[in-house]
């Protein structure tokens, strides 16, 4: 997307937050061709506004909002599932961090970036300036504690696709070497494991906005098991499918739309109603790696919308890849729709030894597309075999949590450092929780990280957090700058570690009375951490000026 | 009702080859003009109104490849059928790219007439369904085959 041209698009009903998004580019980055447009409707029916805009940066405004929609959900990942507006960055406000919480299914379709709405709205526009615009823009100046060192692990934002008896599928944005998946699912109280072995990984990404999929055994207890949580019976996996069908649905049969145009984003929105599953893929083709997930979603039709070369020959490469591919299978022989197509379907055929392919050259056209995906649905009905289910794009059930080692190196309430030897692609997004819950969204370091033998050194920014919250860090920050830890602890343990020091020094000294600035600092802190529970906002415009 | 049946254009270096097909399809077609490789055929095109083209793909001098990317340089979009020996996929391949109708197997040329037929046909525009309608319909033909 060109970077140049800047047009926000706030979705919501704040008018001082959007005003204020305007303030901050006419006038604070000195960029008045920066477009704001600001659209106080139902969040719904994203992509008409989308596609009349073009925006680079989109910020929804969620704190009226008490439901999100499937619809919604689907809408966000086709946008994010089209090559050209993948870069296209999604901003979520919250009104507090309980709600955002509740709507953290959004995280894995494409929401990178989140803001709890309070008094310091500059930092979300500084921080979505920073990923979507201009990565040289230096952040404001916080109070940095470094040389933390310490081993901390983390939580990756990862998604639950789908289950049968005896795997399960995740989605994630994490690579492992090794054979086993380490994380957790959150679909029911006995399934509490910690590590899948791998059956299978796949370099993509099919279903929702992340990098790699695991096929993953569900680890069965066997007559040699001990009685640990690592294992599930499989009876009470079984009773539990069973009592919980009506959670879940069948996966659904799939059909595939591969075309550069912009305007398959609007078919196949049009076309989502329909029975099958739409999966648009907004390039020439596929590669062979790429065609290994129609092992999972077993596409039943695919559609091309081809393309001429400058010397007007049709390229039918993405169409000889995928029949290349589905050579080496067994089980898969999916129709093969092939618009702006020059050959007849016969000539086809016989040239790619494949008979089932439909050729036809017009353009590609939404009603015949429907009409032949409606034409096959009810010639062949899906019959539930599938022994797959899946969860609705907006069940919390279907979030998952990738398990990652780091070894922090650097904080401030603004952003953190660490090591850490998976490679993690850029914008992915982590949950710390210590010393708060945060998120934290990993992006180009501002400067030159050095790497390790750890590790790659990544910088990420910390989102999600309320004011208070904001307080706590700054605090924690302050406190490890002149107190280095030993471990990664939060808030509660720091004050006891704290309260344990100054009980110490008064009983190996018991004539001399604690300073009165060490008495001083733990008062502060236990001060600042009852704070948190306070439900009054504090406006301290003079501290936050710097910002 | 159309009683056109349309000119053929056969392009092919045997000469067995030429005069039997020439014999098999007098009956389909209104004129028969033959080439012995695609420079000939081309020059045919020049002078004569040609509906369809019957054409081998290994030819000296200008095979069928190379004619048929001369042809579409034109902007002409006329049908063109292809000889293929066994183990001509990869050729197969080349020339749908330039807009191939149809292939037939040397040297038991199955469904000859029927292929030639529709060639000729598509040569003229006589299209008896329209375009969408087509589609469709070959569309369920293709579903019920499958089945």
């Amino acid at each position: 997307m060109d970077r140049t041209r800047k047009i926000i698009l706030y979705i919501g009903p704040d008018e001082n937050y959007s005003n204020n998004i305007e303030i901050f580019y006419h006038e604070r980055m000195r960029q008045p061709q920066t477009r704001v447009i600001k659209l106080n409707e139902p969040i719904d029916d994203i992509i008409p506004y989308f596609l009349d805009n073009l925006p680079n940066l989109v910020f929804i405004d969620f704190s009226l909002t008490e439901t999100i929609s499937n619809h919604f959900h689907e809408d966000l990942l086709l946008i994010k599932g089209h090559e050209i507006f993948r870069p296209v960055l999604f901003v979520g406000l919250y009104r507090s961090k309980e709600q955002l919480k509740s709507f953290s299914s959004l995280i894995s379709c494409g929401f990178i970036y989140h803001y709890v709405k309070g008094t310091e709205d500059v930092i979300s526009f500084l921080d979505s300036y920073y990923i979507c615009f201009d990565q040289t823009t230096p952040f404001p100046k916080y109070a940095r504690a470094r040389d933390i060192n310490l081993n901390h692990h983390v939580s990756g934002f990862s998604s639950f696709v789908g289950i049968n008896e005896n795997e399960v599928i995740v989605e994630t944005d994490y690579e492992f070497e090794d054979d086993f998946w380490r994380g957790s699912l959150d679909l029911y109280q006995e399934f509490q494991s910690k590590s899948f072995e791998v059956i299978k990984k796949y370099d993509y990404s099919g279903h929702y906005n992340h990098v790699w999929t695991y096929r993953l055994k569900i680890p069965f207890r066997g007559p040699w098991d001990d009685e640990s949580d690592e294992f599930i019976n499989k009876d009470t996996h079984e009773t539990w499918m069973d009592f919980n069908k009506n959670d879940f649905f069948p996966q659904r049969p799939s059909v595939y739309l591969i075309d550069q145009n912009v305007l398959g984003l609007e078919s196949a929105k049009k076309l989502k109603n329909s029975i099958p599953e739409i999966h648009l893929i907004y390039k020439s083709g596929l590669d062979t790696e790429e065609c290994e997930q129609f092992e999972v979603t077993k596409p039943q039709i695919i559609i091309f919308g081809l393309t001429k070369d400058e010397d007007e020959k049709t390229d039918y490469g993405p169409v000889s890849q995928v029949i290349s591919y589905i050579r080496t299978t067994s089980s898969l022989r999916p129709i093969l729709v092939i618009f702006s197509s020059s050959s007849t379907s016969e000539a086809l055929g016989k040239a790619y030894n494949y008979n089932a392919i439909i050729s036809i050259p017009a353009p590609y056209d939404h009603n015949l597309t429907q009409n032949m995906i409606d034409t096959f649905f009810k010639k062949r009905p899906p019959k539930n075999e599938s022994s797959w289910m899946a969860l609705s794009h907006n069940d919390l059930k279907r979030i998952a949590w990738t398990k990652v080692e780091i070894f922090i190196t650097a904080l401030t309430e603004h952003e953190i450092t660490f090591f850490a030897d998976p490679n993690i692609p850029y914008y992915s997004l982590i949950r710390f929780n210590v010393p708060i819950t945060f998120y934290a969204t990993i992006i180009p370091p501002l400067s030159y990280l050095e790497p390790h033998r750890r590790g790659e050194h990544y910088m990420a920014i910390i989102n999600g957090v309320s004011d208070e919250d904001r307080r706590i860090l700054r605090t924690f920050v302050n406190y490890i700058i002149k107190t280095p830890l030993i471990e990664f602890i939060g808030p509660k343990d720091l004050l006891e570690r704290a309260r344990m020091e100054q009980r110490q020094k008064v009983l190996h000294n018991h004539n001399e009375e604690p300073s009165v600035t060490e008495e001083e600092k733990i008062e502060d802190l236990n001060h600042k951490l009852q704070e948190r529970h306070s439900v009054v906002r504090k406006v301290k415009k003079n501290k936050r000026s710097k910002l | 009702m159309n009683t056109k049946k349309g000119n053929l254009l056969i392009v092919d270096d045997e000469t067995v080859i030429l005069s039997r097909v020439s014999i098999l399809l007098e009956d389909i077609a209104d004129e028969i003009f033959t080439a012995n490789n695609g420079q000939e055929g081309l020059e045919i095109l020049k002078n004569k109104e040609v509906h369809c083209i019957l054409c081998d793909i290994n030819m000296p001098i200008m095979n069928g490849i190379e004619m048929i990317k001369e042809v579409r340089k034109t902007n002409s979009e006329i049908p063109f059928i292809f000889y293929t020996g066994h183990g001509n996929q990869s050729l197969m391949m080349e020339v749908v790219k330039y807009g191939a109708f149809d292939f037939l197997n040397k040297p038991a040329l199955d469904n000859l007439e029927e292929v030639v037929q529709k060639g000729l046909k598509a040569g003229i525009g006589d299209n008896t369904l329209n375009g969408d309608s087509d589609f469709e319909s070959e569309y369920k033909k293709l579903l019920d085959s499958i089945e």
